[in-house]
Formats: structure tokens, C-alpha cells, sequence
């Protein structure tokens, strides 16, 4: 475990969003790169944060007030090391379908993605299924991403996975899917009619360029 | 660990589908009369969790069905295992015993097996007892 982890954890699970931030501040100086934040630091925090409600060491508010400090604390550490540039392409649509609220891993995905030139729609949480596919059309993103943390959220994004299949599309998007559902069982994202699943941010980056990209480049 | 795969055979319901649905139209009923069932055999539960507590239950009844629908739908014991696992530590952290955990499970398949014709009762059963399982190790 690297020590930005351990000060990270510490300050949000305290919730003081101050020392949140200025953990991750100190990280980047240190010379952490933005995968190394989001996969070592942020998402093992998380995990801890959600471990330690699971325990009953955190209430529900403390949880939530965690979880904020960390978004905010993303989007900073996004804009420190974001730099701009002409390339858009590929373009990806992330969402929570339906009831599913944890938005955070497509949301560091997405953070991921930009810094690699892509394209990012973040749609965060509770998306329902009609508008999503109605963005799809109107966007028409070379893939997608969708998350479910419970089981009883699998039926959604299988639904959504063939609502998209059956659009009418120039060019079908590659389908990713996440969370903790996949994540216990990967044989998941095949049943519920995924392209590939994941399992962390990182890991979906290198699996999202490789296909979508290295589709472009054949055709 | 996976059972049938869905999306694998054509699709005319099969049984996990069809089990599944009844569970979707009766949450609301099954977690209330599970949740009257565990009370009327157990009165001294009100006296230990008290209204809000017998509340929390039927909540709580209600996520157990939710988490049951896929697992059956799919086929899927590994998954409502995982669930049940979970859900007890998850309990245990909060005082409430895995004996009160296993009663509720019980009393579900119980419930299913009176409302619903045999092989739906059974498709369900198997996958409760896949959770109960988890509990008996």
C-alpha cells in the first residue's frame, strides 16, 4: 500500500474534505500519475469506506459525506493534470442504468478515457433506459459503458444491452460493463450480453482502447 | 459456480424466468407475510428490535427478494450466495444473529412453496438453499 492511500482514507473517512485534497495534492507532487491516483489510491479508499459500513464503523451520512469529498477531490486532481488538445475520437457513453446509483468507477473511466484522447458523455446515475438509448442515437459513441454494484440491477443493464442492440445504429458500439456485480463474477458480462468487463478503471481503459481503437484502425 | 446461461438457449421462458416473475409480482406480499410469520413464531423478536426494528425487517425482506429475483432468474446459486454472505456480516455487525438470517430464508421458501405450483416452489428453493448453505459452514 502506497502512503497517499493510508492519508486519502484517513481524511475521508474522518471527512475532512481539506485533508482529502491535500493528500491527493501532495500524491501528484509526489509524482503520481492520474491511473496510479484512481486505482491505487481512490478506488482501494472507497472499497475501505464501503467495508467499513458493511461493519457498522460508518453510518449511511458518513458514507455519503466520504463519497462526496472523493468526487470533489477527483475533479481536482482531474483538472491539475488534464491538458487540452485537438484530438476527440473515440467518443464513449458511461451511465448507471435504471436504479443503479454508484456512478464513481465510470466516472474515474471516464476521467481515464479523456486523459487518452477520448471522448467522454458521463451520464452518472439512475439513467433511464429510454433516454439512454435515445442519447445513443442522437451521439452515436463508438462504445458504452454501463455499471451495476447489486444483482438486482443485472435485469437493467441486460435490458439496456438489448435495447442499444436493437437500435438501428451505422455502427454497433462495443459494450462495457463494471462494478461490483462483475467484478464477484465476470461470467456476468457475457449472460447480460456485454462485449467485455473490467476489473478497475485502468483495466478498462487499456481493454476500450484496444478494441475500439484497434477496430478503427483495421477498417 | 453459474447456472443456465441466459441468453444462451432461444428465448421461451424457462423455468428461472418464470420463477422469477412471480417473485417480482409478490415482493411486497411474500416480504409481508415472511416478516408476520417470523414475528408470530418468535414474539420475544419485538421485544429485543422493537416497531422500527420489525420495520427494518420487512425492509430488509423486501432486498432479500430483490436479490433472490435475479439469482433465480438466472440460475444463478453462486450469486444469491455471495448475497447471503454479505448480507449476515453485514447484520451481524448490526447485533442480529445468523439464526435470524437462516428463519427468514426458511420462512421464504416456506411461503413460496405454499403460493406457488411445485416446480416453481422448487426452482426458487434451490436457489435459497444455495444461500443457506453459506450460513451452515
Amino acid at each position: 500500500m502506497i502512503p497517499a492511500h493510508g492519508a486519502f482514507l484517513d481524511a475521508i473517512r474522518r471527512g475532512d474534505r481539506r485533508a482529502a485534497f491535500r493528500s491527493l495534492d501532495a500524491a501528484l507532487d509526489a509524482g503520481l500519475d492520474l491511473n496510479a491516483l484512481y486505482v491505487d489510491v481512490v478506488q482501494p479508499s472507497m472499497r475501505e469506506i464501503g467495508r467499513l459500513w458493511q461493519e457498522n464503523e460508518l453510518s449511511v451520512a458518513e458514507e455519503h459525506l466520504a463519497t462526496a469529498i472523493t468526487e470533489s477531490a477527483m475533479s481536482r486532481a482531474f483538472e491539475r493534470v488534464f491538458v487540452w488538445r485537438d484530438q476527440r475520437t473515440p467518443r464513449l457513453i458511461a451511465a448507471c442504468a435504471d436504479e443503479e446509483r454508484h456512478q464513481m468507477g465510470l466516472r474515474m473511466l471516464c476521467d481515464l478515457l479523456e486523459l487518452e484522447g477520448w471522448e467522454t458523455i458521463y451520464l452518472g446515475a439512475s439513467v433511464p433506459i429510454e433516454s439512454l438509448t435515445q442519447l445513443v442515437a442522437a451521439r452515436e459513441p463508438d462504445a458504452i459503458a454501463l455499471s451495476a454494484t447489486i444483482a438486482p440491477h443485472i435485469p437493467r443493464v441486460r435490458a439496456a444491452i438489448a435495447a442499444i442492440r436493437a437500435m438501428d445504429l451505422a455502427r454497433q458500439p462495443v459494450i462495457a460493463v463494471g462494478g461490483r456485480a462483475f467484478l464477484n463474477d465476470p461470467s456476468l458480462a457475457k449472460k447480460v450480453g456485454a462485449d467485455l468487463t473490467a476489473s478497475d478503471a485502468a483495466e478498462a481503459v487499456r481493454a476500450l482502447d484496444e478494441r475500439v481503437r484497434g477496430r478503427s484502425d483495421a477498417s | 459456480m453459474a447456472g443456465p446461461a441466459l441468453g444462451g438457449a432461444p428465448h421461451a421462458p424457462d423455468a428461472g424466468t418464470r420463477a422469477a416473475r412471480l417473485l417480482l409480482v409478490d415482493r411486497e406480499a411474500l416480504a409481508r407475510e415472511v416478516t408476520d410469520a417470523l414475528y408470530a413464531e418468535s414474539p420475544e423478536l419485538l421485544a429485543r428490535y422493537g416497531v422500527a426494528g420489525r420495520e427494518k425487517c420487512l425492509q430488509d425482506m423486501r432486498y432479500n427478494i430483490e436479490h433472490l429475483t435475479p439469482a433465480v432468474e438466472l440460475g444463478d446459486e453462486g450469486m444469491f450466495a455471495g448475497y447471503v454472505q454479505w448480507l449476515d456480516s453485514l447484520l451481524r455487525a448490526r447485533n442480529v444473529p445468523t439464526r435470524d438470517v437462516v428463519r427468514c430464508l426458511q420462512l421464504l421458501a416456506d411461503r413460496c412453496a405454499v403460493r406457488y405450483p411445485r416446480d416453481d416452489a422448487e426452482t426458487i428453493a434451490r436457489i435459497v438453499r444455495a444461500g443457506l448453505a453459506v450460513l451452515a459452514a
